[in-house]
């Protein structure tokens, strides 16, 4: 018991309730401020009921995100020691993000997985990217291997294939979720409020394209390489027992910056843009390059197009 | 038309700029015991690093061009320095900008030394302090560029067109566009390149030798980074096993509940969370 108490995650809905109560039982009636702060992970009781009673993010009003946030900024202090800034930049209007990305370029050094996991503070041992080495002129996914491990890369008679979250715009894990946890933004993003969702986990057996993640235990974050330019739909810490996924950084890109992968990539394989705008260079890959999308027939539409240089 | 025309004057400076002579590649160069010392300086007896304009005064003794660093695999972009305005040579084209690249410190400008040390024209096997160019540019083109296809003669501080005309190292993707066309008008357009400083505002693309070293431009076949971890209960990849690779014995094998029960994962808590 002593292990799990003094890990202070942000609630699972049920896990919270019964911490919440097994705090109250334990605190009694006197002196609850003091005798809670063990039950409570160190955080103060009103932080523990807000926390408890934290409303679903597009129900929040302006206020109520605001306190949010400030009590996320003071978990991750408490958590971490890290001061973060966790932002909530609203979309850009008349903004559709997509992505697309040029297979003849991209040569497998994966540079883009880990640049994302240093942007996404991610757990250590998740990679939102996953780059899948495929066999010269086949599309047969199932005899791809994200393991490759050689000691160069590209290897003869190999093409390499980076897939991640096509940010569908008919996706299929929004409509499994049950309790509306996961949902799609005006700009296209699919997004995941991860203090609502509940760690079902009905959205990554949902998802065709394997984006979903699952914490299993708490993520495994060196505070020290923490990024605290955070977002609360994007990259602030995750509690465990929550499915995260790539969200096109929506830290960044709804400032106008690109995604941590497109600034990593070396060959200039990626392509990001707003699909709304007729001069984007992801206009001008759609309307003049022969492009394909993964596993189109199963209808989920990605904003995620793949090319080849002619 | 154009188009045409400059094929054509590409094939003529092919063909009119001869081969290297086979003999001279075969000479073993000179280095080992050589010192700076055996370079004909041709009357040059220092290196200045005032301005192009006017001689200055030459320092007492030779630099030792061989302390400073070799030339890059890419001159990378210099963010600080001002970003130039594209030639905008297709239709419907926003404007845009490019990112310079760094120029090599220990080279540039090239008159610095040139403006005492005559060139020599003839193509042959480059000696210091130039033997750090080994031109591996083009398919086609081996042993038929040299560096006047590229470079100008005269005034070593540019570039030079086909055509003849002069231009400057930041504007170093025009000269590139003479050959690849296609690749030119899909970095135009933003099909080809990267652009940099976000996806919003005015574009500013890099340049093509911020990703391509332009005496060898092709990409070098480099180690991966680190792939995945395995999920709890997949099974190992073959070739980890194979290798008998640490990573294919850290956990056995078996379903996710069999790892948490064997205390392998901490990802305990969520099943036994009831159990308390």
């Amino acid at each position: 018991m002593s292990d799990r108490e003094d890990r202070n995650d942000a609630p699972v809905a049920g896990r919270a309730r019964r911490r919440f109560l097994k705090g109250l039982a334990m605190a009694g009636g006197a002196g609850a401020a003091h005798a809670a702060l063990g039950a409570w992970g160190g955080k103060t009781l009103s932080d523990t009921f807000a926390d408890f009673f934290q409303e679903h993010y597009q129900r929040m009003t302006e206020a109520e995100i605001r306190d949010t946030i400030a009590r996320i900024e003071r978990k991750a202090q408490q958590r971490y020691g890290v001061a973060i800034e966790c932002g909530n930049t609203p979309p850009q209007d008349g903004v559709l993000f997509g992505y697309a990305i040029n297979v003849s370029k991209c040569r497998g050094y994966r540079d883009c997985v880990h640049a994302c996991v240093r942007e996404n503070n991610l757990s250590r041992d998740t990679q939102y990217i996953r780059v899948i080495e495929m066999d010269r002129d086949s599309t047969d996914l199932r005899h791809g291997d994200h393991y490759y491990d050689h000691e160069q890369v590209p290897v003869e008679g190999k093409y390499y294939l980076p897939m991640q979250c096509m940010q569908c715009d008919n996706p299929p894990c929004v409509k499994a979720c049950p309790v509306e946890a996961t949902w799609m933004e005006p700009d296209g993003i699919v997004v995941v409020d991860y203090d609502w969702c509940i760690g079902c986990r009905y959205c990554m057996t949902a998802c065709p394209y394997q984006a979903r993640h699952f914490n299993w235990g708490s993520p495994d974050l060196p505070a020290a390489e923490i990024n605290t330019r955070t977002h609360y739909l994007g990259n602030r810490p995750r509690p465990r027992g929550v499915v995260e996924k790539c969200h096109f950084c929506v830290q960044r890109t709804r400032e106008g910056r690109m995604p941590a992968c497109q600034e990593a990539c070396p060959t200039g394989a990626r392509i990001f843009g707003n699909l709304l705008d007729p001069h984007s260079e992801i206009r001008y890959v759609l309307q003049h390059k022969a492009v394909f999308r993964l596993k189109e027939d199963l209808g989920t539409e990605p904003k995620f197009w793949y090319f080849r240089d002619e | 038309m154009s188009g045409l025309s400059r094929l054509l004057t590409l094939l003529v400076v092919l063909v009119a700029i001869p081969n290297g002579d086979a003999s001279a590649a075969e000479q073993p160069s000179d280095t080992g015991a050589a010192t700076v010392d055996d370079w004909d300086w041709g009357g040059f007896t220092g290196l200045d690093d005032a301005p192009v304009t006017g001689r200055a005064a030459p320092s007492a003794s030779p630099p030792n061009l061989y302390d400073v660093p070799r030339v890059g695999e890419t001159a990378l972009p210099d963010f600080d320095a001002p970003v130039r305005e594209a030639y905008a040579v297709f239709r419907d084209v926003p404007p845009f900008e490019v990112i310079p690249s760094q120029r090599d410190p220990g080279m540039h400008p090239c008159s610095s030394c040139h403006q005492w040390v005559v060139s020599d024209p003839q193509p042959r096997n480059l000696k210091r302090p130039h033997d750090n160019f080994k031109l591996e540019h083009g398919l086609h083109g081996k042993g038929k560029f040299w560096c006047f296809t590229c470079h100008d003669l005269e005034g070593k501080g540019a570039l030079r067109t086909l055509e003849g005309e002069k231009l400057d190292y930041a504007d170093a993707y025009v000269l590139c566009s003479q050959c690849h066309a296609n690749q030119a008008r899909d970095w135009v357009y933003g099909a080809h390149g990267k652009r940099v400083s976000g996806w919003q505002g005015k574009r500013q693309v890099l340049n093509c030798t911020a990703c391509h070293y332009q005496h060898r431009p092709a990409f070098k076949p480099r180690a991966p980074e680190s792939g995945p971890v395995v999920r709890l209960g997949l099974e190992r990849p073959a070739h980890w096993v194979e290798k008998d690779d640490d990573r294919a014995q850290v956990h056995g094998y078996g379903a996710v509940w069999e790892q948490v029960e064997d205390g392998a994962a901490e990802g305990a808590s969520l099943v036994e969370a009831e159990g308390e």
